[in-house]
């Protein structure tokens, strides 16, 4: 019974994993822009949240009316005014990578300042939805089952415009050769934009459904950025839908061995799993060989 | 060639005679400013190891924290047994072996996947290391008390960053310079052409993690208190990285340009912006990224071949 | 406030090395008191950095400046004070230099302590290499008793893992002996320093005690969910439930033992359940919560302190806080007894003299202050100091905790 649970709190911890995974997918897979200062839209979700409730007493599901707008505006104002330039003058994907890691992590290192002067450095965190829920006997709590119906409805809703509509077609079809893709008329720039846009708002919407359970501050994104990396390459670049998978896959085996061998080793085994897929899948679960 | 031969020379008289010049500081300056520049040798040394590997072969490696955490961890460990100096060593050497055995088994890794093993193979020395010192030894930390002083530090930190350099350019010269760079160039190529690439890449990559082992030896010195975060903070890999990045590749020297004005910039920030060093640093790499493309390197050599050499033949001393 | 900057002023360092130092005192005595201080403002450890230690330097020198300065009485004034900080990041190695850049580069007259035990253990060997006094205030190692010795100018401020778990387990045992309870207790603990030492200590009292710890588990650090770990403790059924925890899962163990519905009669948590947020964010379920730390509100001058901390902060303070003050208003009182900046004449005052702070009256011995608070509880919303019993504003305990909700 206890393994049950166990189980089934793996399933929900996975959830988040794969929540916070999502839009860094969208932007590594599609646009090819590693974002390092993904975490901070992160933050930025979380902070909106936690004003929403303690300042302005609405519920904090409302603030994503607020957040993920204006991240999904930044994010695309980054591709187009930041990333576009550098796009233009790279010999090749590899001198790319090595700009935007730099200007990227430059973000990271602006943004973290800033929202450390307007929001200073304390520990913030609020009460939402910390009902239990039981389900066949297992007591989940509730925000925590809302972050991965979250995550499920994400995926569902990328799953259906990616494999559904022409525009998820173009996406695809970057996402497999931006070059191919270009040639036979889709407009890259704009369609890498747009997808790199939307990963940043699902960035700020990940961070507003973790922050209901997960005390957080102006400094805690990178951490989400480095988690996020992790599912995003076991998953394999691209693999939109294939990161939630990854995301409970990673969270099933931190729950299950942290109960049957030691709750000290959780981390641990969340970088062993990790590796050892890499070793023998060097290119993630969920591409074709 | 007589050009590049009288470009090397000048390189090595340039060298010796900024070490000589160093190695003198410690006679007339404060606590202060040897910190500033054992830092600066430190950050050089990383550079220059991480370049002479990562640079060459396009393998981004993160994992600089975990070879450095673990000359941190050794020297922690050892120097209540042995004197300070084969515990030095003892870092170097372990640095080398795990090096290997990692090497061996993840080289197959290309691109982004390379990078996120090496960030996760630091996470995960990290906690299985202090799993073991909290099931073992009940605690989590360690003192390190030793008489070392700071100029035998500083002088050890300026010997290991020019051994580094010198080291990293001499392995250009040779046929092992070669093969890196053919790997980095095509990997499948250099295999066809005869180079036992494996081995190759395990080498240079187990020398490169022996220096970064040594010098979190030497600068564990500097600590009183260890414990895994300290060791495995994995800023120092990005730190590494970006310096590295910053000066550009292609010369054994580009890394430590990129690393000394970006320890004297944060320095400078740190000390002018306090509580708006993260933003301002931030906006240095942007500027950079824009405004210096190729890195450092390159910049040095366009003023070299487009200002100093028509002025030093103006001046007739070419 | 003309910081030199780096490159001339290391220039500057190496000319000014072979000149003999003009000292440009006047008679009158300065005209500021510089202190500086380097802590991590960036990091993991930012957010407790800036909410028990930052927070109070920054009300302090408000405060001290308002009310004219500090009294030099060698030279019949009141002194104001100038601030210089810097962040070290979390690194031990940027914090040593930093310490030795406030000493060597901006001639600080005082300096204050960083944060996080093994930040405060980096720093204490080098401010004693130069003899600047610094009380030490965020960090508990049992390792401090050996280096009181070593170490004349650190002083160590708050209570250190033997005194702060005694209190708890001869409580438990107590209640056992009047039959009030079984007597059987469940700790976790982070794999930190501070979790590792204070469970080791946590366990030795508890075998003097005769109690009985049914269930032991550690977790990392930084773990994203601990609903396994609380679910086996529950299922030993314990009364006592001890997390040795630090401020992140300090707010997520709450907050899933209450999703789980574990109840026991006896719940204490580490750092972090004194914070206003802690409260904040559990409203009236904090009642009964014991926790590590704790204050009395009643001593002369709190009233004034929480009025000047609302109004700067815009927001309540927090009993680690208020101890890091405490040591602030010690540091103040030791130079205006000696009068001027001499160093070493304060080091000796700040070793033998008896200081009126906002943490009661106490005197530091062997350069530890003497009854720090131990244990606090959450009673009606407000938190108030429970152990030790016999300390000045001491409440009893309230048993046993309220079940949530």
């Amino acid at each position: 019974m206890v393994l049950f649970e166990v189980f089934i709190n793996g399933i929900i911890l996975g959830g988040m994993y794969g929540l916070i995974a999502l839009g860094l997918n969208l932007q590594y897979g599609v646009a090819r822009i590693l974002n390092l200062s993904y975490g901070e839209f992160f933050v930025g979700g979380a902070f909106t949240a936690f004003f929403t409730i303690m300042l302005w007493q609405y519920n904090p599901l409302l603030s994503l009316f607020i957040s993920m707008p204006i991240a999904f505006a930044m994010n695309w104002l980054i591709y187009q005014y930041l990333m576009t330039p550098l796009i233009r003058r790279a010999p090749d994907q590899d001198a790319l990578d090595a700009d935007v890691v730099l200007v990227t992590f430059g973000l990271f290192f602006v943004f973290q300042g800033l929202a450390l002067v307007y929001w200073s450095g304390d520990l913030r965190g609020y009460t939402f939805l910390s009902t239990p829920v039981n389900f066949l006997g297992a007591t989940l709590a509730m925000n925590r089952l809302l972050a991965l119906l979250g995550a499920c409805l994400i995926a569902a809703v990328l799953f259906v415009i990616l494999r559904r509509t022409r525009f998820g077609a173009a996406l695809r079809a970057i996402t497999i050769d931006p070059v191919a893709a270009g040639l036979v008329g889709i407009d890259v720039r704009r369609y890498s934009a747009l997808a790199f846009a939307a990963g940043g708002a699902l960035a700020a919407a990940s961070g507003m459904l973790v922050s209901t359970f997960i005390s957080f501050s102006a400094t805690t994104g990178v951490a989400y950025t480095l988690k996020a990396l992790i599912v995003v390459i076991m998953a394999g670049v691209g693999r939109v839908t294939g990161t939630l998978a990854a995301g409970v896959l990673l969270g099933v085996v931190e729950a299950l061995g942290g109960y049957l061998i030691d709750p000290a080793l959780t981390i641990a085994i969340n970088f062993g799993l990790f590796m050892l897929i890499l070793l023998l899948r060097p290119t993630g679960l969920f591409t074709r060989a | 060639m007589l050009d590049a031969l009288r470009n090397a020379r000048a390189a090595a008289a340039l060298i010796v005679i900024a070490a000589i010049a160093l190695a003198f500081v410690p006679l007339f300056s404060s606590g202060y400013v040897m910190s500033v520049f054992i830092l600066l040798f430190a950050n050089v040394a990383l550079a220059t190891a991480w370049s002479f590997f990562s640079g060459a072969t396009r393998y981004i490696s993160l994992a600089t924290a975990a070879f450095f955490g673990i000359g941190i961890y050794v020297l922690a460990i050892a120097h209540v047994y042995v004197p300070v100096p084969v515990a030095l060593i003892a870092a170097a050497i372990i640095g080398f072996l795990v090096a290997l055995v990692v090497g061996l088994s993840t080289l197959r890794l290309r691109g982004v996947y390379f990078v996120v093993f090496t960030f996760g193979l630091t996470e995960l020395i990290h906690q299985v290391l202090n799993w073991w010192e909290v099931k073992i030894n009940h605690t989590v930390s360690r003192f390190i008390f030793t008489d070392v002083s700071n100029i035998a530090i500083y002088e050890t930190l300026l010997v290991a960053a020019l051994i580094t350099i010198v080291g990293s350019w001499y392995v250009n010269q040779i046929r092992l310079g070669y093969a890196l760079r053919a790997i980095g160039e095509d990997e499948t190529v250099a295999r066809h052409a005869g180079i036992n690439t494996t081995r190759v890449k395990v080498v240079c990559f187990a020398l490169s993690a022996s220096v970064m082992a040594f010098v979190g030896a030497v600068l564990a010195l500097r600590y009183p208190y260890v414990d895994a975060s300290i060791a495995f903070n994995s800023t120092w890999s990005f730190q590494v990285l970006i310096a590295a990045l910053l000066g550009g590749g292609g010369r054994a020297w580009g890394p430590a340009i990129g690393a000394i004005p970006l320890v004297l910039l944060s320095e400078y920030l740190a000390g002018t912006f306090p509580h708006h060093f993260s933003i301002a640093l931030g906006l240095c790499f942007v500027v950079i990224v824009y405004f210096l493309p190729g890195g450092l390197t390159r910049l040095v050599l366009r003023l070299y071949h487009s200002w100093l050499v028509p002025q030093l033949k103006k001046a007739e001393v070419l | 406030m003309n910081r030199r900057k780096f490159l001339k002023g290391s220039a500057a360092a190496i000319g000014a090395a072979t000149l003999p130092t003009v000292s440009a005192q006047a008679q009158a005595g300065p005209d500021k008191i510089r202190v500086g201080y380097a802590i991590t403002q960036s990091g993991p450890l930012g957010p407790g950095a800036e909410s028990t230690v930052v927070s109070q330097y920054k009300l302090w020198n408000k405060r001290v400046n308002d009310a004219g300065g500090i009294a030099l009485k060698k030279f019949g004034k009141k002194v104001p004070i100038e601030m210089v900080s810097y962040d070290d990041q979390g690194k031990p190695d940027e914090l040593i230099k930093l310490v030795e850049r406030l000493i060597q580069q901006d001639k600080v007259d005082m300096i204050l302590s960083p944060y996080a035990t093994h930040m405060n253990l980096a720093a204490a060997p080098i401010v004693n290499k130069y003899q600047y006094p610094v009380i030490m205030t965020t960090s508990t190692t049992t390792k401090t008793y050996d280096l009181s010795k070593r170490l004349p100018y650190a002083f160590w401020q708050i209570v250190q893992p033997n005194e702060a778990t005694q209190p708890l387990a001869n409580y438990i045992g107590e209640l056992k002996k009047q039959g009030k309870l079984k007597g059987t207790v469940a700790i976790v603990h982070p794999t930190i320093e501070y979790g590792v030492e204070m469970h080791e200590a946590f366990q030795n009292a508890a075998k003097k005690a005769g109690i009985d710890v049914v269930f032991s588990k550690s977790y990392p650090f930084g773990a994203s969910d601990l609903q396994p770990v609380i679910r086996e403790a529950m299922a030993k059924n314990p009364e006592v439930f001890v997390a040795m925890s630090y401020p992140p899962d300090t707010f997520m163990l709450t907050e899933q033992m209450q999703v789980v519905g574990f109840n026991p009669q006896i719940m204490y948590v580490a750092i972090g359940g004194v914070f206003p947020t802690y409260k904040g964010k559990f409203g009236d379920k904090v009642n009964g919560i014991l926790a590590y730390g704790g204050q009395d509100k009643a001593v002369p001058g709190y009233a004034e302190y929480i009025k000047a901390h609302q109004e700067f902060h815009k927001r309540d303070s927090e009993a680690g806080a208020v101890s890091v003050y405490a040591a602030l208003e010690a540091t103040q009182q030791a130079i205006e007894t000696v009068g001027e900046i001499d160093r070493p004449k304060i080091r000796d005052v700040l070793a033998s003299a008896t200081f009126k702070t906002l943490w009661g009256e106490y005197k530091y011995v062997d350069q530890r202050c003497s009854s720090p608070w131990a244990i606090g509880q959450w009673q009606n919303g407000e938190l108030v100091g429970v152990f030790p019993a016999d300390k000045q504003g001491a409440k009893p305990v309230l048993f046993p905790k309220p079940k949530w909700s």
